[in-house]
């Protein structure tokens, strides 16, 4: 509910201001901010089918100080608008999803994804961890991923390094970040996202980029029409990626998988959206319903040679 | 009136700056610290270099044809039996078009176990096949079985007619393509495309795993012979050669390593247009300042 109102807040101030709805606001707001939310375990609402996606072209075009991590140059973008919203739209017009939020340039925050942003901001359990499904575009790198704005007091300003995610343990099953890099497999890069599935292991997955990614526009209307004729998360996201992106681009996924005994319990590759095919339940909970499970993360990373469009 | 001006205005407003009040500081929170350091390289990356690093090909053709691409060359029925034949989608199928995408989808559903396959039918007659759900090992095929399966494919697509007739397809390269926790397991094996010689940018390519053939890539398109349009030089070309978008930095330079003509899907008209292909190396300042090199392959249409 607090998320609601948040998002409610954001999305309003886009707007021009109304009276009757600032009054329902504040009441809703005085009802609802003064409970806090405990992220001791999955607190997945009733609703699996929501989504939200945050973009970026607008980036500054100039060298950023980010605070414990030294300089970088945000350079604009221009498709990642179509990128997002090609598979926001998609997915509430054909897909039957609930869009609670589409949040763009200097509206799209850091502190949407950070578990604990530092200076008051609220955190990912408002915006990015109140949904089901996030779609991210903008630039990337092996440490995180970058905005146009700084949301955050403390260290890591203007992005969301690696350390400060903990998705999964509200609402979030999947994040797909349409970005450079985050899941670059050099060095085992992209085990330092094990700590955002959170201990116990509350998100699905993370998809992604192992290399650098060009910056087209089909991708994530793409990926969600695969989703919605029937193809797996983790297969849509393979196909999306090789059909949109060119030659030497690497793409990735780094999911939970359930081990039972030496057998393969559930792979969250095989993970589909609820009512296109089977969904799992949170890593954990199949941990908690027997000791022989154990939840592992598997990533894995293909060439884009060879698909249907650009290729 | 006063009342009605009360209602109207003073509440509002009154609710507004409470609520800005209350909430401002959860929104806005507090003024941002300052920056101290000064950037390490204070020039920006900003406009790229181009460096030709191979000869230019002197004896380019100055015309070539337009291909126009024929919407619908294979029925429906015909991808069915390719579908039942050579895929072994025996189960039931569910078949979906999607206009926006000028796609079929024909799907088989869960006949394994819960593994479904996907037959792919788009605009020309390109297809995908792919196999969902099926469990993977590291056990990948030898480069050369994999060869020996991916020859077969294609022969049986040619016995079924969906491979254009004009159109030459040449083994390319096999790779190890997939890849979990740093181990393969997928290899592909890669074919081109040719038309009188002139390479397409799409390919035919077959993925195994070591569950066996995953994924058919067709990226043909049939298409007839159309107008002979007169082409740009390559220094024109050149000219209008533009780094892609990166989203993680920004290209530097561009280091031409090799050039030739061929041929590019054009969506937009449906045809294939004559183009340029550059094969270069992209030099990548970056979010951070470091430089890296990637190679890829750049296209600019030849025709005016």
């Amino acid at each position: 509910m607090m998320g609601m109102v948040v998002l409610m807040v954001k999305d309003y101030v886009l707007k021009l201001f109304s009276p009757p709805l600032l009054l329902a606001l504040i009441v809703l707001s005085f009802l609802t901010v003064p409970f806090s939310i405990t992220h001791a375990q999955s607190n997945d609402d009733s609703n699996d089918k929501e989504v939200g996606v945050e973009w970026i072209n607008d980036y500054p075009g100039e060298w950023v100080y980010i605070r414990g991590y030294g300089w970088a140059y945000l350079r604009p973008l221009n498709h990642r608008d179509e990128d997002a919203e090609g598979f926001y739209n998609k997915l509430v017009q054909d897909g039957g999803f609930y869009g609670l939020f589409d949040f763009n340039n200097t509206w799209a925050w850091e502190s949407d994804f950070e578990e604990s942003p530092e200076g008051g901001w609220l955190g990912d359990s408002y915006i990015a961890d109140n949904v089901d499904y996030v779609y991210f575009a903008g630039h990337g790198n092996p440490d995180g991923f970058f905005f146009s704005t700084e949301h955050d007091d403390g260290n890591y300003n203007y992005m969301v390094h690696y350390s400060e995610a903990l998705w999964g343990n509200r609402d979030l099953e999947w994040i797909f970040i349409s970005a450079c890099e985050v899941l670059e497999d050099e060095d085992y890069h992209y085990v330092n996202w094990k700590s955002a599935f959170g201990d116990p292991c509350c998100l699905h997955g993370i998809c992604g980029f192992a290399s650098v990614a060009y910056d087209y526009s089909e991708l994530g209307e793409k990926f969600a029409d695969y989703l919605l004729q029937g193809y797996s998360i983790g297969k849509a996201w393979r196909m999306a990626t090789i059909d949109v992106q060119p030659y030497y681009v690497d793409a990735a996924i780094y999911r939970a998988w359930i081990d039972y005994l030496d057998t393969t319990l559930c792979d969250y590759y095989n993970e589909h959206l609820p009512g296109y095919g089977p969904i799992y339940d949170d890593p954990y909970v199949y941990e908690q319903l027997d000791p022989n499970c154990v939840v592992i993360l598997v990533y894995e990373s293909w060439s884009c040679e060879g698909g249907s469009l650009r290729n | 009136m006063k009342k009605i001006i009360l209602l109207k205005i003073a509440v509002p407003v009154i609710v507004f700056v409470v609520l800005m009040m209350w909430l401002g500081p959860l929104l806005r929170g507090p003024a941002r610290m300052p920056s101290t350091p000064t950037p390490l390289s204070p020039s920006p990356p900003g406009n790229y270099e181009l460096v030709v690093n191979c000869t230019i090909p002197k004896n380019l053709p100055t015309k070539m044809p337009l291909l126009k691409i024929i919407p619908e060359p294979i029925p429906l029925e015909k991808w069915l039996q390719v579908a039942r034949e050579i895929f072994n989608m025996t189960g039931k199928l569910e078949i979906n078009k999607d206009y926006d995408s000028n796609e079929t989808f024909i799907k088989e559903v869960a006949p394994h176990g819960g593994f479904s396959s996907f037959l792919q039918v788009g605009y020309g007659g390109y297809f995908t096949w792919t196999l969902d759900g099926s469990p993977l090992t590291y056990l990948v095929p030898s480069f050369d079985e994999a060869r020996r399966i991916a020859d077969g494919m294609l022969e049986k697509l040619r016995e079924h007619g969906v491979v254009p007739e004009n159109i030459q397809v040449e083994y390319s390269s096999t790779k190890y393509s997939w890849w979990r926790n740093g181990r393969p397991i997928g290899v592909t094996v890669f074919y081109t495309l040719k038309f009188r010689g002139y390479p397409f940018c799409q390919k035919f390519s077959v993925e195994l795993t070591g569950e066996g053939v995953d994924t058919v890539f067709g990226a043909w398109r049939f298409f007839e012979v159309a107008d002979t349009v007169q082409l740009i030089t390559v220094e024109e070309a050149m000219s209008r050669l533009s780094p892609p978008g990166i989203s993680g930095g920004a290209v530097t330079d561009i280091i031409i390593n090799s050039v030739e003509l061929g041929y590019t899907h054009n969506r937009q008209v449906q045809e294939y247009i004559p183009t340029y292909i550059f094969k270069a190396a992209l030099v990548i300042t970056t979010l951070t300042g470091e430089l890296e090199t990637m190679e890829t392959v750049l296209t600019v249409p030849a025709v005016p």
